[in-house]
């Protein structure tokens, strides 16, 4: 099956288990071409890190077996994110498709160019910030990490927008970003934040992006995902 | 400038594989590694291992991409390059030569033959390219 659109899902909150059960369960589907390329924009509903899927966190293994703190690992390379604060999105297409640059650095300025235009699209002025990054006022306000597997590239990005949850987390090494609310002198609203950022990777791609769902299959997947894997501790923490 | 070795096979996936007698060496291209930009971490297989072709038997960890690396023909693993360990940027400095990842026998040798030659992976490098890279 081949997809002239490419989707567009809100989820909303979701644990760290969850959301990163669903990006692999849509890799896995974009994969086989039976769901479209897909941006999905969400959030959390708990504090969580998320590991890099080679980081080796043998340094602070006792902090995060602990419990004290969600962790899991995700597909996408890079450092230690904490969420809890932030608006995240993660974009899943074939390789093959000529809209994102195969070349890894172009094809993150490509995508951080929709992260831009929604910012802008809040009156915020911010730019790519090479490689990985987009920044405002001089300051990161978000970040991304890539994987390529099975054909598909699965981009993972996030954008801090208030550090008041933040702050209660216990504090192990990661990438630390300036929230939206910083730069713009007050609370923001999240929906806001993911309608700009909807709007942002449409304009910025230059394609028909249908708001859309998850397909059922899409979530048989990822409760099979969730409980075989991303909840598991070997999952998480083998790498140490 | 990027080298296309002419004494192994490629496939469209940036691997290249070179046969040595009744083994074969395989790793990544030199297009591929440019394309990557520095190489951070490999996770290598087990010896022993057994993949068909196609088979993801690798995972390679750049700026922050973690992209698969695929077998480029059915065998089991005789060797890994353990100095990537430590020097993952043996991949960047010396992809066809001290960035090798795996030795392995191939199960089906018939498939060599199939696979791209350089020239022709030269010509789906630069198709590649002009598709945005």
């Amino acid at each position: 099956m081949l997809f002239a659109e490419w989707r567009l899902i809100f989820t909303g909150p979701a644990d760290g288990y969850v959301n990163m059960a669903i990006d692999e369960a849509t890799l896995v589907l974009v994969g086989e071409q039976r769901v479209p390329p897909t941006v999905r924009i969400y959030h959390w509903d708990a504090l969580c890190y998320t590991l890099g899927y080679l980081q080796d966190t043998s340094n602070w293994a006792p902090t995060v077996q602990s419990g004290e703190v969600m962790c899991v690992r995700r597909l996408t390379g890079g450092q230690a994110c904490l969420h809890g604060g932030d608006l995240s999105y993660s974009l899943i297409v074939s390789m093959t498709d000529t809209l994102i640059p195969s070349n890894v650095l172009a094809s993150y300025e490509r995508i951080s160019a929709g992260v831009i235009e929604g910012l802008r699209l809040l009156g915020i002025d911010a730019r790519y910030a090479p490689p990985t990054e987009v920044q405002a006022d001089g300051r990161i306000i978000a970040t991304a990490a890539q994987a390529r597997r099975q054909g598909v590239l699965l981009h993972q990005g996030t954008i801090s927008l208030g550090s008041h949850e933040v702050e209660k987390a216990p504090v192990l090494p990661c990438r630390t970003l300036t929230p939206l609310s910083d730069v713009m002198g007050g609370e923001i609203d999240i929906n806001d934040v993911a309608k700009a950022l909807g709007m942002g990777f449409r304009r910025a791609l230059g394609v028909d992006l249908s708001r859309s769902v998850l397909f059922a299959k899409e979530k048989r997947l990822a409760r099979q995902l969730l409980r075989g894997k991303y909840m598991r501790p070997e999952w998480t923490f083998a790498r140490q | 400038m990027v080298e296309y070795a002419k004494d192994r096979r490629y496939l469209a996936t940036h691997e290249w594989v070179k046969l040595e007698g009744d083994e074969a060496v395989a790793g990544i291209s030199d297009y591929a590694q440019h394309e990557l930009s520095d190489v951070v971490y490999v996770e290598l297989p087990e010896v022993g291992d057994t993949f068909a072709q196609g088979e993801t038997f690798a995972v390679v960890e750049s700026v922050k991409a973690a992209s698969d690396v695929y077998m480029p023909m059915s065998g089991e693993i005789l060797a890994v390059n353990e100095e990537l360990e430590d020097s993952p940027q043996l991949v960047n400095e010396g992809p066809f030569g001290a960035g090798w990842f795996v030795r392995f026998r191939p199960s089906k040798p018939e498939q060599y033959e199939a696979l791209m030659d350089a020239e022709a992976y030269e010509k789906h490098c630069q198709e590649e390219a002009e598709k945005g890279g």
